[in-house]
């Protein structure tokens, strides 16, 4: 294991969710089950992360807030999207304004379904994501970034 | 003596010349070639004299007496003619004057009348003088000749009458060379009130109501001051029966009231010209004059004249402590007042005079304590401050023309608009207050001279330095971030930059080489025993010009630097204009920019309530000096030589310890802080060594800055910490320690404000207040700690017999709450946290990542185990075991509080610093130094 592994950053980003999915993103950091005994970190600043968990569907308006997040963490990163929304826009899907999913905007590398996801997922989801992570440090410069933000 | 009367005669012959020639071009050459001569002269009487030793002079001069008062009574007869404009509340102006103008009338024809017996001398110190006056002096004039161009390019309204204005200049500095040169107080009064006169007629050159009101406040305290002097003169006929100033000097020291009385009236003059409180009006108001008056009243001439003769009458004050005690604590009450009313300002020029009344203030201080130390000190700090005021003054200036303002919100990213003005004004304001530059050298001079005078008057230093800090770095924070302004034409003229940039490269020079400058010049002035320069330690020195070498080397370090990766925007809530750098998209799909403003602390204190309770205060100590004459009369020896502290023995062992263990020792700390916080959540938490997985991430990361002045501030941060803490476990000397760690928290702060993101900048500015918090504190503690064992040196600390903790408990506890702010632990943990708690997002590193953030966090450790080596300190003479036991005790309730407490504000943080710093620090040093020596 590298060390990308062992000291896994999060930001998270709420693109229009209910609050239901980060309530239990928030549940993780709770004495109950207690992430930072595997060294994750909530920052809350783009530049000092390494996981980008979002939950809720994209919508118009954040957009472009979504994709300069992503391009603010500093490589290697990897984003996991969590809750239905986040998967393909869930119960919003046909709203006239929400994009389906988190991958209309940027490369997503670990879905985590649910409605909402519960922290057991959500936590494998984030341990999927540091593999990720690993494959990335692995790959030479530049290549296994899964591009920049893909057009919605 | 030919050169001496060249220096004094010479300045005539170009500002006549310039009074009546107005073609730019000739006067440029009539400036140029003048204050060439006058520096070559300068420099040749330093090269006469310094190896001959001071000597006087005594030429046949037919009538000079009767010349004198001619031109004295012709003198009040134009100023008395130029008080035709005051108004009603300015009567006491030509009151003074006529008041003046009867006691000098009275003493001249009333009394018998005195021999002049030595008229002019020469000694060390009006050798630096002259070279000061002649060298920035004239580089001013230099720099005002194109400057004034402009300013009446810009100023169509204003009359020009620069042929009157350059007349004056040079006539400014032919005084100041009267004024240095004469040992006949009457000759030297002569000149003096030449000063006020040129400085009277240069305020009001605008001739606006403001400039015409400033002007004549200016000149009535400097009557006010003349008329204490010609009192003084009058004294001195009447009962002294001799005007020579070295006389006057030995008669003093022997305790003759008939000398006493007169020194105490001229060094009120001398007050009054240095703009000391309660007097630092009227420098204030000077400021209404085009800059370049300015940069010659306060670095070169007039104030300058004021703390000369001070400095001149320093042996008596140091044979006559009642007289002279009172005098030092006038100054160091101006220290602290003044740079307190610095923070309150944004006008650049502004600061820039508090800042110099400030300094000044140290200066009388000095001459108030007297010892060689102290003198030594003295004229270390009018050399720097004299170089590093006089660029600072002129960038400014420069600076206005450009932006048509003289506010310091508006430099805001002159780093990037206009580098090189930029790059000369940070040279500047690190000469004024940063080690290893030279007003902090002198600064560190002072107070140890003041320990041993005096500990109330280091304290007063200790408490004024950290306001000196706030003020100047916000100042550097303005100017380095980059706010992504367009590059901005540069339209200084050719003299204006050659002016600016010798001043800087003698900025750099006089730290470089300060103690060349005071074995040639200083110290034989001095008295032979005294060694100032060995006092501070030649380890230390070298240890200085270390710290000079990384700094100027690391840009170029950089220069080769390869560039990595393209530029990160900064952080803005991820709502960044993809086309507009730094802006953000707002509500309503408008775009903004941000914007931040420094912190004035207008709440905390005002500039009025500062000035009328220093100048209270002022008022009452000047009362003291006067009502202490009476008594000091049966001379009282001086205080005993003190005996130099013993030379500091570095251990390499410690250094390398520190340097290899202290980011393993660090890094377990900073491990055991999350194990124990999450504990105390009821979690389980991260693995002890969970930093150093942190750590090797983040130098695993790719870096994004935001610009390329990001890496080198981290750099010189993480650097300087390290160097901070390896000195001390070098056993070397706690202020130096101290200082080294104060640079390095500026280069911290300057990373946060480089990239123009609001959530770094308000971090860099809530870390400014946190370091104004617990400056105070950390000074007290070498304070505190020299008076327990008469040496700053760690190594002797370490070992003291009895712990320091029962010696000094107050400052114990004093340093356990700065020591929460230093480690940013709740309820101090404002400008960034280690934990999840921070509204700023990060605060001071938002913007910092990868292997930045890695080189920050790194250099965290070293520092926090510096900290607790403070700590460690007060338990050192205990066993090894118990000493570490009782310091990860402190280690420990300091993780306790963080999780204990909620945040504070930044009001209530300084509030309380300063406060117990007050009370249990000082008190704890007063105390022990009153009643504890042992
Ligand atoms: S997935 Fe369900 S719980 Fe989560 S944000 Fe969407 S609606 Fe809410």
């Amino acid at each position: 294991m590298g060390v990308f592994s062992k000291s896994p950053w999060i930001l998270h980003y709420d693109a229009s969710s209910c609050n239901g999915c980060d309530i239990e993103v928030l549940a993780c950091l709770t004495p109950l089950y207690d992430v930072e005994r595997f060294g994750i970190v909530n920052t809350g600043n783009p530049k000092h992360a390494d996981i980008l968990l979002i939950t809720g569907a994209v919508n118009e308006q954040n957009l472009p807030v979504v994709r300069t997040l992503y391009d603010q963490m500093p490589s290697p990163k990897a984003v996991v999207a969590i809750g239905a929304c986040a998967l393909s826009g869930g119960i919003f899907q046909d709203c006239y304004n929400v994009h389906r999913g988190v991958d209309s905007a940027i490369p997503v590398d670990v879905y985590v379904p649910g409605c909402a996801a519960r922290p057991e997922a959500i936590i494998d989801g984030v341990v999927q994501a540091l593999g990720v992570l690993e494959e990335k440090a692995a790959a030479p410069a530049g290549r296994g970034e899964g591009g920049k933000a893909v057009a919605a | 003596m030919p050169v001496l009367a060249f220096l004094i005669l010479f300045p005539l012959l170009p500002a006549l010349l310039l009074s009546v020639v107005s073609h730019q071009g000739a006067r440029t050459w009539i400036v140029r070639l003048g204050v060439l001569a006058l520096a070559l002269a300068a420099v040749l009487l330093a090269k006469d004299h310094l190896a001959s030793g001071p000597a006087f002079y005594s030429p046949a001069i037919p009538h000079l007496e009767g010349a004198i008062f001619a031109g004295e009574m012709l003198l009040y007869l134009y100023l008395l003619w130029r008080c035709r404009q005051i108004r009603a509340l300015e009567a006491w102006v030509p009151l003074v004057l006529l008041l003046q103008a009867g006691v000098i009338a009275y003493t001249r024809l009333g009394l018998p009348p005195v021999p002049a017996e030595r008229i002019f001398g020469v000694d060390n110190l009006s050798i630096l003088m002259a070279l000061i006056i002649a060298v920035v002096g004239g580089l001013v004039c230099a720099y005002a000749v194109p400057y004034m161009k402009d300013f009446h390019d810009q100023h169509p309204e204003i009359r020009d009458r620069r042929r009157p204005f350059f007349f004056l200049l040079f006539l400014f500095l032919s005084a100041m060379f009267g004024i240095v040169f004469s040992n006949h107080l009457g000759l030297l009064f002569f000149f003096w009130e030449i000063t006020s006169l040129c400085c009277f007629l240069l305020i009001r050159y605008a001739g606006s109501e403001e400039s015409i009101r400033n002007a004549y406040r200016a000149l009535g305290l400097n009557l006010l001051g003349g008329l204490a002097f010609a009192l003084g003169l009058w004294w001195l006929s009447r009962h002294a029966g001799t005007l020579d100033l070295d006389r006057v000097v030995t008669l003093g020291k022997a305790g003759a009231l008939a000398a006493l009385v007169p020194v105490v009236l001229i060094s009120f003059a001398g007050l009054t010209k240095a703009a000391q409180l309660p007097f630092q009006s009227w420098l204030l108001g000077a400021m209404v004059a085009p800059t370049p008056v300015s940069a010659l009243l306060h670095s070169s001439t007039m104030v300058k004249a004021g703390v000369f003769i001070i400095l001149k009458f320093s042996p008596v004050f140091l044979a006559h402590p009642s007289v002279g005690m009172p005098l030092a604590l006038l100054g160091g009450l101006t220290f602290l007042v003044t740079s307190l009313a610095a923070v309150t300002q944004s006008n650049a020029k502004r600061v820039l005079a508090y800042s110099t009344v400030a300094n000044l203030g140290l200066v009388v201080a000095c001459a108030g304590v007297g010892s060689p130390q102290a003198v030594w000190a003295a004229l270390l700090l009018v050399l720097f401050h004299a170089v590093s005021k006089g660029l600072l003054f002129q960038a400014v200036g420069a600076a206005e023309h450009g932006l048509h303002s003289r506010d310091i919100e508006d430099m805001e990213g002159l780093i990037t608009a206009r580098p090189a003005l930029a790059l000369a004004m940070l040279v500047g304001i690190l000469g004024m207050f940063l080690a290893p530059f030279g007003m902090l050298v002198g600064k560190w001079a002072c107070l140890q001279a003041f320990l041993r005078a005096s500990p109330l008057l280091a304290l007063l230093l200790a408490f004024g330095s950290a306001p000196t800090l706030f003020f100047w770095a916000k100042w550097m924070g303005k100017l380095a971030s980059v706010a992504g302004r367009p590059r901005v034409r540069d339209s200084s003229g050719l003299d204006e930059w050659v002016s600016m940039g010798t001043l800087a490269v003698l900025t750099l020079a006089a730290c470089g080489l300060f103690p060349l400058v005071s074995r040639v010049l200083i110290e034989p002035y001095l008295a032979p025993a005294a060694a100032p320069l060995s006092a501070l330690g030649s380890g230390n020195l070298s240890v200085l010009l270390l710290m000079l070498g990384l700094l100027l080397l690391l840009p170029l370090a950089f220069l080769f630097y390869p560039r990595r990766g393209p530029l990160a925007a900064p952080y803005l809530g991820g709502a960044n204009r993809q086309d507009e750098p730094g802006r953000f998209l707002g509500s309503l799909g408008r775009s903004f920019g941000s914007e931040t403003r420094n912190y004035y602390l207008a709440n905390l204190f005002s500039e009025k309530g500062l000035l009328r309770w220093g100048g209270v205060l002022g008022l009452g100590l000047i009362l003291a000096m006067f009502l202490a004459l009476p008594g000091s009369a049966a001379a009282l020896p001086g205080p005993a030589p003190a005996s130099l502290p013993a030379a500091p023995r570095f251990s390499p062992l410690g250094l390398l310890a520190y340097l290899v263990a202290a980011p393993l020792a660090g890094g377990l700390l900073a491990g055991a802080d999350r194990v124990l916080t999450a504990r105390l959540q009821g979690r389980v938490g991260p693995p002890l060594l969970q930093p150093f997985w942190d750590v090797a991430k983040l130098l695993k990361k790719r870096a994004g800055v935001v610009n390329r002045f990001q890496d080198y501030y981290v750099a010189c941060f993480a650097l300087f910490a390290v160097l901070a803490g390896g000195l001390f476990f070098a056993g070397g000397d706690l202020l130096l320690v101290i200082f080294a760690l104060t640079l390095a928290s500026v280069f911290l702060v300057l990373a946060g404000y480089s990239p123009h993101s609001p959530y770094s900048a308000v971090g860099a500015d809530r870390e400014l207040l946190q370091m104004m918090a617990y400056e105070p504190m950390l000074l007290i503690l070498a304070l505190g700690a020299y008076q327990a064992v008469h040496s700053f040196q760690v190594s002797a600390l370490v070992a003291a017999g009895r712990p320091l903790v029962f010696t000094l408990p107050g400052v114990f506890l004093g340093l356990v709450f700065v020591v929460t702010i230093k480690l940013r632990k709740s309820p101090f943990d404002l400008s960034t946290s280690h934990h999840g708690h921070q509204e700023l997002v990060k605060g001071l590193t938002t913007d910092l990542s990868g292997p930045s953030l890695a080189w920050v966090e790194v250099a965290h450790w070293y520092e926090n185990v510096l900290l607790l080596g403070f700590v460690y300190l007060f338990f050192a003479a205990w066993p090894a075991w118990a000493a570490l036991a009782a310091t990860a005790l402190v280690y420990a309730l300091e993780v306790l509080a963080d999780n204990a407490c909620a945040r504070l504000d930044y009001r209530t943080m300084i509030k309380s610093a300063w406060v117990v710093a007050g009370l249990l620090g000082a008190v704890n040093v007063l105390v022990l130094s009153y009643f504890g020596r042992s």
